[in-house]
């Protein structure tokens, strides 16, 4: 049975995907929708055939999504970024890159109780900030793109 | 005959702030506003009309708050600021001087700017 509420939040919510803090666009988008559904409803259209003239006459959501990411700032659009780089991932690819993660993590908090043990806290610090972290981010790029240049089974 | 694509943008936003001159208004209402002053002839895709709003808050031209509609719905309305008034002013300028240059080029009643 067709769910007009959920419809409606899930078609709102769609179209600010990957952005964060867009609560109020999303409940504003909506009000929108329910006006435009009433509109339909009145004229003897069922609730899903409303609801499809209403998102009809909306635009379409690559074209919306597209105009409301012009009003990103630098912050909203990096967040956005991330967010939509990790869906566009495999359910496998992501535990990779968290295992991967992990990896790097232990490998540096290995190598802190180390320093701190055998007493070499003067240069753990230079090495853990200028090798192991940046070695972290790029092994983490290197894999990225490796995922990226993977074919993809299934289409 | 519907207006063209471009002027329909380049029209958007005074129409948008000479609206909200006229009052506090809502994105669907401004939406059936402009429709019913254009006699059909200017269709916005609904959904354009709002990150046009969201940008003219960030240029603090217009304000915004929550509000009740008649059914209980929660309700983002839009109220226009004194900088958005006078750009708005700005704006009808430039639009005026655009129509007296069409005009004198038609061969009509010079217009004095």
């Amino acid at each position: 049975m067709f769910d007009l509420e959920k419809e409606v939040a899930a078609w709102s919510e769609a179209v600010h995907a990957g952005r964060c803090g867009h609560a109020g666009e999303v409940a504003e988008l909506s009000d929108h929708l329910y006006c435009e559904i009433d509109r339909a409803r009145a004229t003897g259209l069922s609730d899903e055939q409303a609801f499809a003239a209403a998102v009809a006459k909306l635009g379409s959501r690559p074209e919306l999504a597209a105009e409301h990411a012009k009003n990103r700032s630098l912050l909203q659009a990096g967040c956005a970024a991330l967010l939509n780089g990790e869906r566009s991932l495999a359910r496998g690819e992501r535990r990779l890159l968290i295992a991967h993660g992990l990896l790097w993590a232990a490998l540096m908090l290995v190598y802190s109780l180390v320093s701190v043990k055998l007493e070499v806290p003067r240069t753990s610090g230079w090495l853990l900030s200028c090798v192991l972290i940046p070695g972290w981010f790029a092994s983490e790029l290197l894999l990225r793109r490796a995922l990226r240049m993977k074919p993809r089974s299934g289409g | 005959m519907p207006l063209s694509k471009d002027l329909v943008a380049a029209s958007a936003i005074p129409l948008i702030l000479s609206i909200l001159q006229r009052g506090d208004s809502y994105g669907y209402a401004i939406i059936q506003e402009v429709r019913e002053l254009s006699g059909g002839d200017m269709e916005w895709a609904d959904g354009m009309l709002y990150p046009i709003l969201h940008r003219l808050e960030k240029r603090q031209l217009v304000e915004s708050f929550w509000g009740e509609a008649e059914n209980g719905r929660k309700r983002k309305y839009y109220r226009l600021r004194r900088s958005g008034a006078e750009e708005l002013t700005a704006l009808r300028a430039h639009w005026d001087k655009l129509h007296g240059m069409l005009h004198r080029l038609e061969g009509g009643e010079p217009c004095s700017i």
